[in-house]
């Protein structure tokens, strides 16, 4: 991406030449690894490098995008061109400012994955899967990935900002599928970050691999979970699923402007109980959903969203914001420059406080106790949401139970927020990739231990079947 | 520079590999222009256009797989590419199956393309999206607003070359409309939604599509959680599509060897209701995911997986087809350049019956008649245990006694299969993905 800044700016004022208040270039260069381990052994390794570039011109809140994967300077003169014929309002001559200082950041990465032999990358998957076999006779099937990813990005705009970035990624995924005569069960584990190799130090494969394989073995002997409405208790280490379905979506300020969300109109109002505080950062350093700037250019920030109960803030990117009179609040993310970047999370975690985890499973007489969260699904227009229950345990007099499957949590968002009663001082965040649009972007969502007064348990035995 | 696009690219690869010493290699080129408009509001919120292109390399060195892709088509991207794959492969472990297919005779000509599509002007696809969204908000005063109407096409050709004198291309088109729609009285507001695609742009409907998310919205209105039991059930063709999606994984060859499908073995054996019939058919006539050869280069044909409710057959790529001893379905399928040619599904669908939609909701003393389902991506494809949110409407005799939502519903895929009481007549498509309705024995409904 060699672009003299006079080219950039013929591009930007073809682009801006029949219409628009804004616009903006995005470069990105992908090169990706990944490793794929099943029945035992290495079955493939996949490795490429994408180049592509996407011209937005934003105008009156609407958005003109086109992409290609062309990056000659008459190829982006043409795709600019074909952006315009889109807006297609009256020509005009946008004066273009001269280019700001250019702003460079990049994800804070002690070993770059391409300073990392192939081969040290196939021992980290061997590792994980040995160890995950090893557990337990009853395991048929243990399937490995992982990725890692160097993305270059440039992003240049008509107000003058020049942004370029360098953002690292590295991931490892375990699904292990153990299986006792009819019954088939999976433990699912996943870790990673906006880091490099050295990840690897802290968080063994070893243990990640164990960690699955041994839930994969206990669901085997686990009961069907109940269904019914009771209270439930999520572990600290159960992962953040559950704010992100039941109010991270809904605060995403182009579904609030849209008139989709349920959190419409109540800044200032008090939408949660009052020992909620929900924050987004961008910021938290080797988080999975962390980023120098994002894919608007805008520096990365934390953001509360909800303080002791009250709603503070909406997630924006720069339209949204532009349209709410605010400041965009870093939350312009895209998948790739396939996309033009909407509002989206980052790190997204409820605050702990001040409780013992042990003393909030002892209030509970008849419950859940949820260990692991799975996926989820939101639909943010009436705020139900659901989210899997990965692993689960029965609560009874304020004793962890027998192990329960199979079942999701099913909530409404504004209401399962004023119901949580008790925080812990346990905070803990889970890696992701959340979808909205048709894009995925990587995140992490997090929470302490928490008590809800009652959720939906989607189970498969009714509770007069014990 | 010179640059080499599509079957000059692939065959680029081809010498370049060749003059390398590499003897077994496969190099598959794919380029899309896309169009995407979205309305909302009476105005055209996003209009997106876009043309990728991209390459992937494959290759088997002493019998081990690498795998590589660009989108530099100049001699050094490719030549990386080579390189990339190549190293790769000294890294995986040795598989004897391992095998890149020969070319055929014959290949089957679906209709894939509309030549039409090209020609049709800009405005007037951009007219259907607002036509459609106007419709949805002309249909009851309730509808409070359209959350996104959209309008999108994909024109797409692929060029596959390999040093087993592969030497193909093909082109095709698809076009598709979608909508969601708010409806709201005082008290709540409910969302519906309508999808429908073809490759012909004829076929689309905006009409249509926007009445059906508009009254899918409105029939949820003054919905209730219910009392938690085991009910009765009719799936919606969308839920049902879900549910065959879900299903659908057990029967790729790839699962079935690896552990991973509980069909395993069964083969002859009737493990679903009678009058179930699965198929996967590549050469439906106007089916989006039709092709006439599959991402290895083998030609593609109709598939029955399932007769009668007995198993009749898996979906093979050349690779699990060889490890069985049998030959490919030609169900090789590449997400993307960016990935390398797995057991994958084409046309999939679940055969119409012969009972009318409404004879199966009347001849249901009470049931839940479910048209959403959420979280369906957290249900289990090797156990087949899932457990989802659902909305829909409660029944008596086909009369809705009211709307549902805030449930959940849990059971397992194959006891579903087991259970079909009802097959419809109305055998609708989602993309590639089709059901018709069907009325199921019994769920277990999670509420208060």
């Amino acid at each position: 991406m060699d672009l003299a800044e006079a080219e950039i700016k013929a591009i930007l004022e073809r682009a801006l030449a029949q219409g628009g208040d804004f616009a903006d270039i995005y470069f990105e260069e992908n090169f990706r690894t990944s490793i794929f381990n099943e029945e035992d052994r290495v079955e493939k390794i996949t490795s490429g490098r994408e180049v592509g570039v996407g011209i937005r011109v934003v105008d009156k809140g609407n958005t003109y995008y086109a992409y290609s994967n062309d990056l000659e300077p008459a190829s982006l003169f043409d795709l600019a061109a074909k952006v315009a014929l889109c807006v297609a309002k009256d020509e005009k001559n946008f004066a273009l400012p001269p280019f700001a200082t250019k702003r460079k950041g990049e994800t804070i990465c002690r070993i770059k994955p391409d300073k990392v032999a192939l081969a040290e990358k196939v021992k980290i998957v061997e590792r994980c899967n040995a160890a995950a076999r090893a557990v337990d006779e009853r395991i048929i099937q243990v399937t490995i990935s992982y990725r890692d990813s160097i993305k270059k990005i440039i992003i240049i705009n008509s107000e003058g900002e020049w942004t370029e970035e360098e953002v690292v990624r590295t991931q490892l995924m375990v699904n292990v599928t153990a299986r006792e005569g009819k019954e088939i069960q999976t433990g699912y584990e996943s870790m990673g970050g906006t880091t490099g190799f050295e990840i690897f130090e802290k968080e063994l494969p070893e243990d990640l691999g164990r960690l699955a394989a041994q839930r994969a073995v206990n669901l085997l002997l686990a009961r069907n979970a109940p269904a019914g409405t009771m209270p439930v208790v999520m572990a600290g280490e159960a992962g953040g699923t559950m704010i992100h379905e039941a109010c991270g979506h809904g605060l995403e300020a182009d579904l609030v402007q849209k008139g989709i969300s349920v959190y419409q109109g109540k800044k200032g109002e008090a939408v949660a109980s009052p020992v909620v505080t929900i924050i987004d950062d961008a910021t938290l350093e080797g988080k999975h959903g962390s980023y120098p700037f994002d894919d608007e250019g805008v520096p990365a920030q934390k953001t509360v969203l909800i303080e002791n109960g009250v709603l503070k803030s909406y997630l924006y990117d720069r339209i949204t914001a532009l349209k709410d009179n605010v400041s965009s609040t870093g939350n312009g993310r895209r998948e790739s420059y396939q996309h033009k970047p909407i509002p989206r999370m980052s790190n997204t975690y409820l605050a702990p406080g001040e409780k013992n985890p042990a003393e909030i499973i002892a209030e509970v007489d008849k419950g859940l106790l949820v260990k692991k969260m799975g996926g989820g699904q939101v639909n943010t227009t009436n705020g139900d949401f659901v989210f899997e229950v990965a692993e689960g345990y029965i609560l009874h007099k304020g004793e962890v139970k027998e192990m329960v499957r199979g079942a999701v949590l099913s909530g409404n968002g504004p209401q399962v927020l004023q119901m949580i009663e008790e925080v812990g001082n346990d905070l803990n965040f889970d890696i992701g990739t959340c979808g909205k649009d048709g894009q995925g972007v990587p995140v992490s969502d997090g929470q302490p231990t928490i008590l809800i007064k009652e959720l939906v348990v989607g189970g498969r035995m009714e509770e007069k079947d014990e | 520079m010179s640059k080499f696009k599509g079957e000059e690219a692939v065959q680029k690869v081809l010498d370049i590999a060749k003059s390398k010493g590499i003897k077994e290699v496969e190099a598959f080129y794919v380029r899309y222009e896309d169009l995407e408009v979205e309305a909302t509001q009476s105005k055209i919120e996003t209009l997106k256009i876009s043309e990728e292109e991209g390459l992937g390399v494959r290759l088997i060195d002493d019998q081990r797989l690498g795998f590589s892709y660009t989108t530099d088509f100049e001699v050094q991207g490719l030549e990386e590419a080579i390189e990339n794959a190549f190293n790769a492969a000294l890294l995986t472990k040795e598989d004897e199956y391992l095998l890149l297919p020969v070319p055929s005779a014959t290949y089957p000509q679906p209709n894939t393309l509309d030549p039409t599509l090209k020609e049709i002007p800009l405005s007037t696809k951009i007219e259907m999206a607002l036509k459609m969204e106007r419709e949805a908000k002309a249909f009851d005063k309730r509808i409070k607003l359209v959350e996104s109407s959209s309008y999108t096409d994909t024109f797409y050709e692929v060029a596959l070359a390999s040093s087993k004198g592969m030497n193909l291309k093909r082109q095709g088109s698809y076009c598709g409309l979608s909508i969601a729609v708010v409806a709201a009285d005082e008290e709540e507001s409910q969302t519906g939604f309508d999808i429908f695609y073809s490759t012909h742009y004829e076929d689309l409907d905006p009409v249509k599509v926007g009445i059906k998310g508009a009254s899918n919205a409105l029939k949820l209105l003054g919905g209730k959680r219910v009392n938690t039991k085991k009910t009765a059930i009719i799936l919606s063709p969308y839920v049902a599509s879900e549910f065959l999606s879900l299903l659908g994984a057990s029967f790729l060859a790839e699962n079935v060897q690896k552990k991973k499908s509980i069909l395993a073995g069964r083969e002859g054996e009737k493990v679903f209701s009678s009058g179930i019939n699965i198929i996967d058919n590549a050469i439906l006539d106007k089916g989006v995911a039709s092709a006439s050869f599959d991402g290895e280069g083998v030609p593609t044909r109709r598939n029955i997986l399932v007769e009668d409710g007995r198993i009749a057959s898996f979906l093979h790529n050349t690779y699990t087809a060889n490890k069985a001893g049998l030959s490919s379905t030609g169900n090789a399928r590449r997400d993307s350049y960016k990935a390398t040619p797995e057991v994958g599904f084409t046309n999939f669908y679940l055969a119409p019956g012969d009972r009318k939609e409404e004879e199966l909701l009347q001849d249901t003393e009470e049931g839940f008649y479910i048209m959403e389902v959420m979280g369906m991506h957290t249900a289990n494809p090797i156990s087949g245990d899932f457990s989802v949110g659902a909305s829909g409407l409660w029944l008596k005799k086909g009369e809705v006694v009211y709307p549902v939502h805030g449930v959940a519903i849990a059971g397992n895929i194959f006891e579903i299969f087991a259970m079909i009481e009802g097959i419809g007549d109305n055998l609708t498509f989602y993309g590639s993905i089709g059901s018709p309705t069907l009325k199921i024995k019994e769920m277990m409904v999670s509420g208060e």
